[in-house]
């Protein structure tokens, strides 16, 4: 693992949203490093901070937000970027896949939306762009002559097409997808996991769905109340879960015994975040555990120690 | 329970409604005493509709729904009221179950108001207490309004305001499918074990089948608008 | 434990709270608020806005005469306050009179839907058609030719346009909010229309009908204004801003402040109304969001 080359580095990340009313850290101590080739998928209950972390990667964050720390994208800290640079890596270099098909512009044809990207990125022109999203279009089973029609006339799974063919057409060196499967059917959401073992990009991947995570993913991060508690191998990951909320995520399947993690106070706590749901905390958890080192895994838990 | 006999929706979209969409065609389904009988299908299989007709919230074309042998088909709005209190809806989306300007309390006393069961404010307060407990929910949300509460707090609010008509029949149309793992197993656990107390009978809406498989005592699979197969099944989760 | 529901709850606050953060609402508040006391203490800050006095004729702002005087020696100040009182309760009237008219209409052929609603469009569709000015000048021209009042007929003829478009998105909120989930459960829970109406529809819908009045409370000044200036308005002597704007209009070069303060009026107060709208669209629109 260390051998490989990491394409990405975000160390020390912290998000505020500063409100009339008290200000929310969304994100707090995140130290994530995404290596070439690999597909990570960050995992996580809403509201954990999952697309927060996204948006900051290309600085899309909203105007009350302030992030502090580094991320460190070919070298540069993007952190640092002006907003023309930073223009220039966002949809070129690190694509974004948004939450599904809301994101699409009503009133343009799926094929010319599509091909904006390649368009802008790489002045050429219209026609040489049209052409080569209806080659993505191909390889993602999208007909061809449906290029010119409007969003409306597509499924939900066929714009979930769309938008991963646009992602990908810059061939760009990381893609974020954002809840590629939110609101999809059994079937679709099949087709999707299909799709995402076709593509050869390094991605992270943010989802709720457990089970999806497990289909597509080569390393899983698990993200609660704002911070990264556990990353580990897909593999070790679902045989043996470290941190007590992986467990208690796993335990809650359908399929695993469909037992709930306890419920907690959800008030700010000092120490470890989860010590209020936690079965296993002891005197130790009310000083906050750093990321910890087992294995090939690391785990912010103090049972690791 | 409740039975649907060859049941028909037929929905007339566009000008003047030249096109048809054949929602539910020709369903027979029958849920009986204590029974959850588990309704998968891909989106837009008319599973939601399929619900709809037999709680009588949509006209069906053709066929006929029987509450406990009753013909509840034809029934004007105030005799329908009466078998409202016996058959409930508990739907997909919770941020978007309850009044936004309403406190929960408020919400949750509603059905009581509509039915008129209490003359007495105390009495209202003391039912609505109740329930909020038989859910698990802190008293102090009752002060609060929906979008001030998580989506698994609202989702029982929801349930909490179902049952307090004492129903015995509730249609729960993907009830967890906009919820966290953690969350949809804790009030998928709730939901078996009230149906336990109060013996309910239950149409549970799916696309999950490991969900499915952990609850059903019967599987029926719909494919647009028909019924595809309809199983025995044991279920996975015992209380 | 009961009271506690009566209570005004900590909620309560943060709402009216929010309000006063919001900028813009602030602001726009703050200038309907100065134009309003403007008018209502006219008679105790200003003098006799019909004292004509030649000898004073044109007279450049000064001390004695805050905004100069006309070409007939009448104090603007004086005329501009009054005029104020004028302007904003003709805007407050019509704005009420369509408001009420328009959204009970809007809100049953939106909730019923059907034959109501067809007819309904109809007639929304040929008021769209014609220029809603040009209807307003023709109306105000057929009904001066039969009633002497001018501000009955502006009201009248305001009101007729008007109401159309607190139809039109009334019916739209009603539709949108007749299709939301918490209707289809309260049905399910056994209740008849008028409880989901009165009860769930008619108050979710005031907010925005509210934001509506006040953004249209500023196009009403507007058209009030143009139809003043037209000489179709309030007629003289009664001080009005658009029918000022015309009598300075031949002096523009030798007075220009006989157009610039009715000018300067109109715009900021319709300019109040916007920030005032858009900002109370923000405060009571966006209020599903968590904090
Ligand atoms: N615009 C905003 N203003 C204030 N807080 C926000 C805003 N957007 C998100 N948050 C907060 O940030 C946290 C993380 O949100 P998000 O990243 O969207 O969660 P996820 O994608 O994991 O569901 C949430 O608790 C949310 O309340
Ligand atoms: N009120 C309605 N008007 C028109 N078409 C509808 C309406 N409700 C549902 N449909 C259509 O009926 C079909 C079945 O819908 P639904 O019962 O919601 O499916 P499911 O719940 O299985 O996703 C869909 O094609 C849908 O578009
Ligand atoms: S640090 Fe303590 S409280 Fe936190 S997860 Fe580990 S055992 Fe539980
Ligand atoms: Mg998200
Ligand atoms: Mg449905």
């Amino acid at each position: 693992m260390s051998l490989k080359k990491e394409i990405l580095s975000i160390e020390d990340l912290r998000v505020v949203f500063k409100n009339p009313f008290k200000n929310v850290a969304a994100v707090k101590d995140v130290d994530l490093k995404i290596y070439e080739g690999e597909k990570l998928a960050l995992i996580g209950e809403s509201g954990s901070g999952k697309s927060i972390l996204a948006l900051s990667v290309l600085r899309l964050l909203p105007k009350n937000a302030e992030s502090s720390g580094k991320i460190i994208f070919k070298g540069k800290n993007l952190l640092e970027l002006n907003e023309s640079e930073m223009r220039e890596i966002r949809g070129k270099q690190i694509a974004l896949i948004p939450q599904n098909q809301a994101s699409l512009n009503p009133v343009l044809t799926v094929g010319f939306q599509a091909s904006e990207p390649i368009f802008h990125h790489f002045k050429v022109n219209k026609k040489v762009a049209f052409d080569k999203i209806l080659k993505l279009f191909k390889f993602f089973k999208i007909p061809e002559n449906r290029a010119k029609e409007y969003p409306h006339q597509f499924s939900g799974g066929m714009r979930q097409r769309v938008l991963v063919s646009m992602g990908l057409s810059t061939n760009p060196d990381l893609i974020l997808a954002d809840e590629p499967t939110k609101g999809l059917d059994f079937t679709k959401k099949n087709k999707i996991i299909e799709i995402f073992n076709k593509i050869n990009k390094t991605s992270l991947i943010i989802t709720h769905d457990l089970h999806f995570a497990q289909k597509i993913s080569d390393r899983i991060a698990v993200m609660y109340r704002g911070e990264i508690v556990e990353i580990s191998s897909s593999k070790d990951f679902f045989c043996s879960p470290l941190h007590p909320y992986s467990r208690g995520l796993l335990n809650s399947l359908p399929s695993r015994g469909l037992k709930p993690i306890k419920e907690g106070r959800r008030k700010y706590i000092k120490g470890c975040i989860f010590r209020d749901r936690c079965d296993f905390s002891y005197k130790r958890c009310r000083i906050k555990p750093p990321l910890l080192n087992v294995n090939s895994s690391f785990v912010r838990c103090w049972l690791y120690d | 329970m409740i039975e649907g006999v060859s049941l028909r929706k037929v929905f007339k979209i566009g000008i003047l409604g030249r096109k048809k969409i054949v929602a539910v065609d020709n369903v027979n389904i029958k849920i009986k005493d204590r029974e959850t009988v588990v309704l998968v299908g891909e989106s837009g299989s008319g599973k939601s509709t399929l619900g709809k007709l037999l709680l009588m919230l949509l006209k069906p074309d053709s066929g006929r729904v029987y509450f406990k042998g009753v013909d509840i088909t034809d029934l004007n709005q105030r005799d329908l009221k009466k078998f409202r209190r016996k058959m409930q809806l508990i739907p997909q989306n919770p941020e978007d179950a309850l009044d936004p300007r309403w406190r929960i309390y408020d919400s949750i006393a509603e059905p009581l108001r509509i039915h008129k069961l209490f003359d007495k404010k105390e009495e209202e307060e003391n039912r609505v207490f109740e329930l909020i407990e038989m859910v698990n929910l802190d008293d102090e949300l009752l002060n609060r309004y929906p979008h001030e509460l998580s989506g698994g707090e609202l989702q029982r609010v929801v349930i909490a305001r179902a049952l307090a008509l004492n129903p015995e029949f509730i249609v729960c149309d993907e009830p967890t499918s906009m919820l966290d793992v953690s969350t949809q197993a804790s009030i998928v656990r709730l939901l078996l074990r009230l149906q336990r107390k109060f013996n309910l009978s239950y149409l549970f809406i799916t696309h999950d089948i490991e969900l499915a498989n952990a609850i059903a005592d019967k599987i029926v699979v719909m494919h647009r608008g028909r019924i595809l197969s309809e199983a025995k099944h044991r279920r996975k989760i015992i209380l | 434990m009961f009271k506690t529901f009566s209570e005004f709850s900590k909620t309560n606050f943060k709402k009216i709270g929010v309000i006063f953060l919001n900028k813009t609402a602030f602001i726009g508040f703050i200038i309907i608020l100065t134009i309003t006391l403007m008018g209502i203490l006219a008679p105790l800050i200003a003098c006799d806005p019909y004292e004509a006095d030649i000898s004073e004729r044109l007279q450049p702002p000064s001390l004695k005469h805050l905004f100069g005087t006309d070409e007939l020696g009448r104090d603007i100040f004086a005329r501009i306050a009054h005029g104020a009182k004028t302007t904003l309760l003709l805007a407050l009237t019509i704005s009420l009179l369509s408001m009420i008219i328009g959204s009970i209409i809007g809100a049953i052929s939106g909730y019923y839907g059907g034959k109501i609603d067809d007819l309904l469009g109809r007639i929304i569709d040929t008021f769209l058609a014609i220029p809603e000015f040009v209807l307003n000048i023709a109306l105000v021209g057929v009904l001066s030719a039969a009633y002497s009042d001018s501000i009955l007929n502006i009201v009248v003829a305001i009101v007729l346009t008007n109401w159309v478009t607190y139809a039109r998105v009334t019916r739209g909120i009603v539709m949108s909010i007749k299709e939301r989930e918490f209707i289809l459960c309260t049905k399910a829970l056994g209740a008849g229309d008028s409880w989901i109406l009165f009860k769930h529809i008619i108050p979710n819908a005031i907010s925005p009908i509210i934001v509506l009045a006040t953004l249209n409370m500023g196009s009403v000044v507007m058209t009030v204004a143009s139809l003043g200036f037209l000489g179709l308005g309030i007629q003289p002597p009664t001080p009005e801003w658009g029918q000022m704007l015309n009598s300075g209009k031949n002096y523009i070069t030798t007075a220009p402040w006989i157009m610039f303060f009715p000018g300067f009026f109109i715009a900021i107060s319709i300019l109040g109304f916007n920030m005032l709208g858009e900002g109370l669209r923000d405060v009571l629109e966006k209020r599903n969001i968590k904090y």
